[in-house]
């Protein structure tokens, strides 16, 4: 009886020092016993002992309990539900019988066990799980698998297959290798990657990937480790982006961006940035090596310091201008630093607008203009020249004319000096520069008045060139000589004979001087030739004397006309 | 005013010219007309020596002479008094006022222009 009362005792403390909710209940569903812990649940206070449980208010919906308390007698099966109290706590009920020491049905044990914790991190679980799932089935641009410790595929998701083609059957189990570029290969850049994550966590994976057709698609992503809670490698996961398309707009951007550059930086012209009040944001390699600048050095106004200071105001008021008509056109010299001459430059420049036609910046450049403006101003004496020339010329033909014609002589006497002044400008302009050659000169004076008695003449010396404004005189004064000698000297005749030599000669001050001998021989003289003194000899002596400093020895001698004739060389 | 023509009579004109033909036409035209003729000459060297050594009333000045420009000549009859005209082919004249506000032929000169002009000169 002593021992009942004790072992009562023990299964009291027992009940009392257990945290687990547990009633007893007998056959009839009626309370016999309970822990302090199911006061939690159930509304149980001493008295209600022999009070059926169906009568006990309860904190949580579990309609079934008598139903399933009943069940377990009649089956002897224990019975096991989650339920949900009111205040969100979770229990796992199990519904036991309880059976006597004489191994007979007594009622049944009833226990909640409060799992509330366990459920919430399953739902976190369960949660993480699920939208992890939904981040790999949508990434659709970022492919992700994973792969075992050995880089043999072991996840694939349908993010993978878009990116690379192979389908979950296809990929898992084969070796991570099979994305890899043969010459990525080659160089062992798969296990390189594999090895770097394995050692410190992660690999970047930046490179051209194979898909299944064979073609490439550029990744950038990183190879992961995953361990396990005990830090033994699990397998790798990895996650890349496929950047195939934004890297080949970039690229095309970059090509593009290289073309520009290349053509800046290959033209001829100084090429520069400014923003609308002409302070310079940049300039071309060209404007440093040419002004010696560095590019610190012209930007903002510094850009003025290689620009004549005479120039200076011209270029900034034509700034101002610009703002005006939304363009830039001046001329301004620049300071070349390889010999520290200023050479003019046309400076032209343009605004660049944006999408919505804002001016971001002004793009202009600056070229050499100089040759351009010393040709213009050659050009410009060239034209002076030659009206002068043009106008001189007219002058001497009214003066031949009033000398001949308006003297009484016949039109012929005019007209056929007149020819002699064209030859010799013919040979001026036919020669392209400002000199003739004294042959040339001699020889088409003879060539139109002796064509068929060249045999009978002589002409010879070295090359001497005169200049434009001898040209004419020389020329008048050959003239003369020959159709003097047509007339009544060595071309007239069968017997007579002409030498026409010349040679260079040094006067007192070493200065060169041109030195002509006409010699005509075997000429039978005519009285009348040797007392004539017409226009012809006055234009031999004087003229050559008069313009260009010559000095003229005209003599009759007894079988012909000799005359030497001295010039100075310009 | 009287033809300009008359008051060449007597007078005495230089002439620098470096062409000869042309100078020796201006030389014939100013002797018919009556005057004396001093020159012509072809350069700016000569012409300063005979201004200083001869009385002159007139002078015709050609601009481009063969090595040089006439300019020298010029500042010398300024100097001395001496009306000059410019007789030349060039468009145009150096820029000072001194030598634009000279009268200026420009060749080919007529016979009667060159008379009238210089006639003028020694009117004024």
């Amino acid at each position: 009886m002593q021992e009942l009362g004790r072992s009562n005792s023990d299964l009291k403390n027992f009940l009392e020092s257990t945290q687990i909710a547990t009633v007893f209940l007998d056959n009839e569903l009626r309370v016999t016993n309970y822990t302090p812990a199911v006061t939690e649940i159930f509304h149980l206070i001493e008295t209600d002992t022999g009070r059926p449980i169906g009568h006990i208010k309860s904190r949580i919906a579990y309609e079934d309990l008598q139903s399933d308390a009943r069940r377990v007698l009649r089956t002897l099966a224990a019975v096991e539900r989650e339920i949900e109290s009111a205040t969100g706590s979770h229990y796992m009920v199990r519904v036991l019988p309880y059976r006597s020491v004489d191994n007979f049905i007594a009622g049944v044990v009833i226990t909640f066990v409060d799992i509330t914790a366990r459920k919430r991190v399953e739902t976190a679980l369960r949660e993480s799980q699920e939208r992890f799932r939904l981040v790999v089935e949508n990434a659709q641009d970022h492919a992700i698998f994973t792969t075992d410790p050995e880089d043999r595929i072991a996840d694939w998701y349908p993010s993978a297959e878009a990116v690379f083609g192979w389908s979950a059957e296809e990929a898992v189990g084969q070796s991570g290798s099979i994305l890899f570029t043969p010459e990525d290969r080659r160089q062992h850049a798969d296990e390189k990657e594999v090895e770097t994550a394995r050692r410190e966590g992660s690999a970047p994976n930046v490179r051209w990937h194979l898909r299944k057709d064979g073609s490439r698609v550029f990744i950038e992503g990183t190879t992961t480790a995953l361990r396990q809670a005990d830090g033994s490698l699990r397998g790798f996961l990895k996650i890349g982006q496929d950047t195939t398309n934004r890297r080949k707009i970039d690229e095309a951007l970059r090509a593009s961006e290289m073309r520009q550059r290349a053509l800046i930086e290959g033209i001829p012209q100084l090429v520069w940035r400014a923003d609308e009040e002409g302070r310079w944001t940049w300039a071309s390699p060209q404007w440093m090596s040419y002004t010696g600048q560095a590019l610190e050095e012209s930007l903002e106004s510094g850009w003025l310091e290689a620009v004549h200071p005479e120039d200076r105001d011209v270029a900034m008021q034509a700034w101002e201008q610009a703002g005006r008509d939304g363009f830039l056109s001046v001329e301004y010299r620049v300071r070349r630093a390889s010999d520290g001459a200023w050479l003019w430059h046309h400076t032209r420049s343009l605004p660049v607008r944006n999408i919505s036609d804002r001016t971001v910046e002004w793009l202009g450049t600056s070229t050499d203009v100089d040759a351009i403006r010393q040709l213009h101003a050659r050009q410009e004496i060239l034209v002076n020249e030659l009206q002068h020339r043009s106008r001189n010329l007219i002058g001497v033909v009214t003066s031949l004319a009033t000398r001949t014609v308006g003297r009484g002589s016949p039109v012929e006497s005019f007209t056929i000096r007149l020819k002699a002044l064209s030859r010799a400008q013919a040979l001026l302009s036919q020669s392209g520069s400002d000199t003739v050659e004294v042959r040339a000169l001699v020889s088409a004076e003879l060539a139109a008045h002796a064509v068929e008695a060249s045999t009978r003449i002589t002409v010879s010396g070295p090359k001497v060139l005169l200049a434009s404004e001898q040209v004419q005189n020389f020329a008048l004064a050959v003239h003369e000589l020959t159709t003097n000698a047509v007339k009544y000297g060595a071309l007239k005749g069968e017997s007579g004979r002409l030498s026409v030599t010349w040679e260079l000669i040094s006067d007192e001050a070493g200065s060169e001087r041109l030195a002509l001998k006409w010699i005509e021989s075997g000429v039978d003289l005519q009285p009348e030739t040797v007392t004539r003194r017409g226009y012809g000899r006055e234009l031999i002596d004087q003229a050559l004397a008069y313009a260009l400093g010559g000095r003229t020895d005209y003599a009759l001698g007894a079988d012909g006309v000799r005359c030497r004739i001295e010039l100075p060389l310009v | 005013m009287s033809d300009p023509i008359l008051a060449l009579s007597g007078r005495r004109v230089l002439i620098v010219e470096d062409e000869y033909l042309i100078a020796h036409d201006m030389e014939y035209s100013l002797q018919q007309a009556g005057a004396e003729v001093v020159g012509p000459i072809p350069d700016a060297q000569q012409a300063l020596a005979l201004i200083k050594t001869s009385k002159l009333d007139a002078a015709i000045l050609d601009v481009n002479l063969r090595k040089e420009e006439v300019y020298s000549v010029a500042d010398k009859l300024s100097a001395s008094g001496i009306p000059y005209l410019f007789a030349t082919g060039e468009v145009q004249i150096a820029d000072r006022s001194d030598y634009r506000s000279r009268p200026k032929l420009e060749k080919p000169i007529l016979e009667d222009e060159l008379l009238r002009a210089v006639g003028k000169l020694i009117q004024t």
